[in-house]
Formats: C-alpha cells, structure tokens, sequence
C-alpha cells in the first residue's frame, strides 16, 4: 500500500516522519481482495442499492442476493420481525434468476473496482449444477459461494447442509461444474461445524465461510400467532456473534482452506475478533439495514486498529487469538 | 446523516412531533416519502423505524408525526431536543398528483393523518385546489391536525368509533355517504390508515371510478430496497413497500391478501 510522507515540525525543526498505511489486502480461494470486508448474501441487495451510500469501490467483494436458475418468488410476508438484538427473516429466497441478473444487473455492477461473487442455491442437485453452469464464465464474475442451507425437495426438504451425504454430493456436483473459485456457506443448524468445514475442503471447495442464519422463532402473544408467515425464520444479528465467533474458531482450526467469518459484525471491533480466531475476510450482513456505511467504516476501524497497534499486515491478526 | 431535533413535543396521549434540521430532506422530500429514523444507539432496538414525512418548513426543517405502539416509539419519544437524529432519506414513491385534478379528497384512519398534512400542503400550492379531508379514530384524542387543515381551508369530515367527535362510526362509512351525491367526476382520492380502511376505500373509490392512491405499511429491514422483508402482494407479484410504495396506485394491490 502506498507510502504516506507527512512533514511536521517539532520544535522548530523540520523532521519528516513516514506513516506506512497497513496492507489490508487479503487472498481468498484465489480472489484477490484489497481487504477482508465482504458484504454477507441477501443484505446487500444486487449491491447498486446502496452505491447512494458508500462507495462501492471500497469494498474487498460484494457477495450478492442468492441466485436460483429460475426466478422465485419467496414467502408470503411478513417476512421479517426484530428480537432482542437480532432479526428473523424467511424471504424464501426471492430473486430474479440467473439470466435476468446477467442481462440486468451484472452491467451496472462491472464498472466497480470490487470482486463480485454470486451467492448461488437451488431445491435440488442438478439445479445448484444449473446455476453454477449458467454463471460460469460469464464476464465479472470473480468466484460463487454456494447457499448449502437450502431444503432438498428431492429429499422430503431436508435441508442439504445439515446432512453429510448430500452436503457433500451437492458441493462435489458444483466443484465439476465450474472452474470459478468457490465458498461453500455453512449452516450452522447442525451439531458438529468442523464436519461439514472437512466436506467442503474435501469435496473441492476453495473456502467456506459461515455462518449462515440460526433456524428461529417469534411469536406474537396477543394474536397468539407466529410474527412469520413461514413460522420460522433466520436469526441473525448482534444475538447470533458469539455462536458465530466460536464456529468460525473451530472450523478454521479445522481445516486449511480460508475461513470467511460472518455472524453479528456491527463494527471494526466485532470483525477483528473473527481475524482473530482464524477468519482470514468476514462478510456484514445485518448491520447494513442498521447502517448503510457499515462496510467502510469496519474498513476504515481495522485500518486504525493496526496502526495502533504498529502492524503493518492484516495478517498479523489472522488466527492470532491467544489462548 | 445527521438530522439535530429542534424541538419533540408529546401532542396529546401517545402522539409525538418531533422536528428535525434537516436540509437534505427538506430540498428533496415529496408527499407520501419516508425517512428511516435510528431510534436508539445500542442494539435493542436493533433496525431503522420507517416514519412518514409530516412537513416541511421554510427554515429547512422537517417534521415527523407519529405515536408510541412499541419499543422503538417509546424509545424514539424519549430523545431530546438539541440531540443529533440518525436519518436517513427522503426514500420510496410518494403520491401522484394530476395537475389536470383540482379536486381532492384525503382520507385518513388515525395515525395515518401522518403522510397526508404534507400532501395538503403541496395540493394547495395551486389555489384552484379544493381539498376535503375524511379523519376518522377510536376517540377524539386521536383525531389530530385539524387545526393544520382549517388553515388550508380543506373541508373536514371526522368520524370516532366511540361518537367522542363528528360522526359516530368509521371514516369509510362518512365517505360512502358523500359518494351518493357525488356527480363530479374529476376527483382524486390519497389515504393512509389501517389496511381494513384502505381496503374499504379503495371498493368504494373503484365503484365510483376514482382514482385511488394509498399509502401502505410493512415491517421494514433496510428501507431501501435491499432486504426484501416488506413485500406486499400486488396485482403482478410481491411489490417492495419501501421502494415500489409506500403509496400504491389502489388498483395495483392484490387486496384479498393484504
Ligand atoms: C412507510 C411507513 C411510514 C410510516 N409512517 C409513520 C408515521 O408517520 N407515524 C407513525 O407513528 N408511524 C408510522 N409508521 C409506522 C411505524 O413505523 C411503526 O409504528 C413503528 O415502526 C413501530 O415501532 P415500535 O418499535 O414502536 O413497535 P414494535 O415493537 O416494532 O411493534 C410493537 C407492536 O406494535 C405493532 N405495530 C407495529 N407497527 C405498527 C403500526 N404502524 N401501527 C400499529 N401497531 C403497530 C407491532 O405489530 C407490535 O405488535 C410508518 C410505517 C411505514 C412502513
Ligand atoms: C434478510 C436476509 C436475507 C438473507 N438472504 C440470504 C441468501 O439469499 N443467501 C445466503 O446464503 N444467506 C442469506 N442471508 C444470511 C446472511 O448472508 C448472513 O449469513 C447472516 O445474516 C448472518 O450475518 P449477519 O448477522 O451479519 O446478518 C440473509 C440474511 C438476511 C438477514
Ligand atoms: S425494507 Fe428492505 S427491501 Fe424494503
């Protein structure tokens, strides 16, 4: 990163004092980023949403809204209901479908100078391989991170990500899919993380990054009915960190491949915690809705936080807890 | 952004005027728009609170009208003069309105007199136009800005469920009554209230062939567009209320699933 020379003058005397702007860029699954913050699938729209905002440029990826084959229209509403430091959502994945999204939004997305990367599910195996295949070489696109936590209607809806078999099967079908780099998103429904971080290294993957929403519930005691019209929903939010924090731990120690870490990160201070414990990026999710400049000003917070602390390397934090 | 709250006055039990500096919203705000107000600092409550666009005043000041049915209202109410608001906005599609109508009937159910001040003012720019306002709540204590809309000259139909003030009954009853003599036909109708209403209204209107416009509400995630969280069913698929709407041409709306 570029050298910054500041005079000043001590006492009369000119002295020239060289302030090194800390390296904060980071290589994940063969993507090079300029730093480690991403913005988490789903919150971030088809990312011009919030070019009014920030300045997209800014970013180290943008990961965008899940991406089916075909378009879906998601759950009926309501759709969202805040809790104590969190929020629920069952959108049910509504989108616009791989090729609307090439055709409408892609174009408005290349001039930026960021990684784009499609966050992508489908409701069985060979349509997550329709998606990928659909995606593959298309121009702008940097690498996909594929959605495991989807219900598998092949399989009575049992959800891909909480089964080892099919978890794998799917990530294995995609890998052969596609030469693009890919993530593979966890769900953290299940008992064991470092099992499902093992069947993503193993089946190809070229990172994982977690964690995806906790199954929840909300239910509104004067009409004694679910807040959701689909029952359940996503947690996710400043409630969910510590789960994050502690999965994201586990799982980098579990495997070699990176480890994006995503789960609660409202500020610089919340990220630095996951490069701690051995996320090498983290994606922001929630904290978008609550601040539109969430991303920059985490940039901006690890940027102080190793000059502060005289680092000149965001790797000098990776996996560096102390324990 | 940062909006200072010059003054936060409690009106009359759970309603509250909050004003805000405000130039930005101030030069771009039209009627029926909205602004997501960060209500506290920590995390509980956690999102943004959608609240309408009350008025506009010449010193570049806004203001918000709303009442305390929650966390984030009561939280919201107890923000104090000279503090700095968390704003951001003005966001979504306000009301339409044809230059070519001078004549314009404003219904509102309770709160939802909120969005509907700001459209009288902008509506009365033009001296040709004549607006009626339809104001209907529980009680008398919910009936608010009467004294706004006489300083418009708007002729005002209120309507308590309880009789406390105007007519006993709801508002789209008042205004079902005055459609029956009713022969002109160069009229549009705007309302913000509760869905029962809006849906009351919106029958009536269609029966008539009035144009209808309403503003709608939904629980809101980012407010811009991004979430997905605030859809309502419309004629062609799941609308986005926070940048589709809030306000909604009547017709558009799959009303049977609101
Ligand atoms: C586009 C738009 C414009 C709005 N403009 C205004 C405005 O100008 N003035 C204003 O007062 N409000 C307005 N609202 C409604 C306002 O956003 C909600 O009242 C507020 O978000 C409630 O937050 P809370 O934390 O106090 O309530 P919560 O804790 O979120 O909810 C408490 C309880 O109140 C219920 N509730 C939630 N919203 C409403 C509501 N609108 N009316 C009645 N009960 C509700 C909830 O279902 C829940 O049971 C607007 C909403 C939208 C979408
Ligand atoms: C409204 C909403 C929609 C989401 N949609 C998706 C999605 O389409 N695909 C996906 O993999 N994750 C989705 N997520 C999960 C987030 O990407 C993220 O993993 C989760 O919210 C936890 O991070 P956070 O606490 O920072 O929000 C969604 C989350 C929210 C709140
Ligand atoms: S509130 Fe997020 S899309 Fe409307």
């Amino acid at each position: 990163m570029g050298e910054v020379i500041k005079g000043s003058r001590v006492r009369g005397q000119r002295v020239r004092k060289t302030e090194i702007k800390p390296d904060l860029s980071v290589n994940i699954a063969g993507i090079e980023m300029k730093n480690p913050v991403m913005t988490a699938s789903g919150t971030f729209g088809y990312g011009i949403e919030y070019a009014p905002y920030i300045d997209l440029n800014r970013l180290g990826a943008i990961v965008l809204k899940g991406l089916s084959a075909r378009p879906r229209k998601g759950n009926p509403p309501p759709r969202i209901c805040e809790t104590p430091s969190g929020m629920l959502n069952a959108i049910g994945l509504e989108n616009i479908g791989a090729e609307a999204f090439i055709k409408e939004k892609l174009p408005l997305l290349r001039k930026y100078d960021t990684k784009i990367i499609l966050n992508i599910f489908g409701d069985s195996i060979p349509e997550y391989v329709e998606v990928a295949e659909i995606l593959d070489k298309v121009d702008g696109i940097t690498g996909l991170e594929i959605n495991i936590s989807c219900p598998n209607v092949q399989k009575g809806g049992m959800v891909f990500g909480t089964d080892p078999v099919t978890a794998s099967e799917v990530l294995t079908a995609v890998r052969n899919a596609t030469s693009l780099p890919l993530i593979a998103k966890l769900s953290p429904n299940v008992t064991d993380i470092t099992t499902f971080a093992k069947i993503a290294e193993d089946s190809g993957c070229n990172a994982v990054s977690l964690i995806n929403t906790l199954l929840g519930m909300a239910v509104d005691i004067r009409t004694r009915r679910p807040m959701l019209a689909n029952i359940t929903g996503g947690l996710s939010g400043p409630a969910i960190k510590p789960v994050a924090l502690r999965m994201v731990w586990q799982a980098s120690k579990a495997v070699k491949i990176p480890v994006i870490g995503i789960g609660g990160i409202m500020t610089a201070d919340d990220a630095i915690e996951f490069l701690l414990v051995g996320a090498r990026a983290v994606q922001i999710g929630t904290a978008n809705f609550v601040n539109p400049t969430a991303t920059v000003d985490i940039i901006e917070g690890i940027e102080k936080y190793l000059t502060k602390n005289n680092l000149s390397d965001i790797n000098q934090i990776i996996g560096r807890v102390v324990i | 952004m940062k909006a200072e709250i010059l003054s936060h006055l409690n009106l009359t039990g759970p309603y509250y005027k909050l004003k805000l500096y405000s130039p930005h919203i101030y030069k771009n705000a039209m009627p029926g728009q909205f602004a997501m107000l960060r209500v506290g600092e920590t995390s509980d409550p956690l999102l943004r609170r959608p609240f309408s666009i009350h008025k506009k005043n010449p010193d570049k000041t806004i203001e918000i009208l709303y009442k305390i049915v929650g966390k984030g209202t009561r939280l919201l109410s107890t923000l104090v003069k000279g503090k700095d608001m968390d704003i951001i906005g003005p966001l979504g599609n306000g009301f339409v309105i044809d230059k070519k109508i001078k004549n314009h009937i404003l219904i509102a159910g309770g709160i939802g007199i909120a969005p509907l001040l700001f459209l009288a003012h902008e509506l009365s720019r033009d001296k040709r136009s004549r607006i009626t306002l339809f104001l209907g709540a529980r009680h008398k204590e919910d009936i608010l800005c009467i004294q706004n809309f006489k300083r418009l000259k708007a002729r005002i139909n209120i309507s308590t469920e309880d009789g406390s003030l105007g007519k006993q009954g709801l508002i789209s009853e008042l205004f079902e009554v005055s459609l029956a003599d009713l022969n002109e036909q160069k009229i549009a109708v705007y309302s913000c209230g509760p869905n029962n209403m809006l849906r009351e209204i919106h029958r009536l209107a269609a029966a008539k062939g009035l144009p209808c416009q309403v503003s709608l509400e939904a629980r809101m995630g980012c407010g811009i567009g991004a979430c997905l969280g605030c859809v309502v069913e419309g004629k062609e698929g799941y609308e986005k209320v926070c940048t589709d709407g809030p306000v909604f041409d009547a017709g558009e709306v799959e009303w049977g699933r609101l």
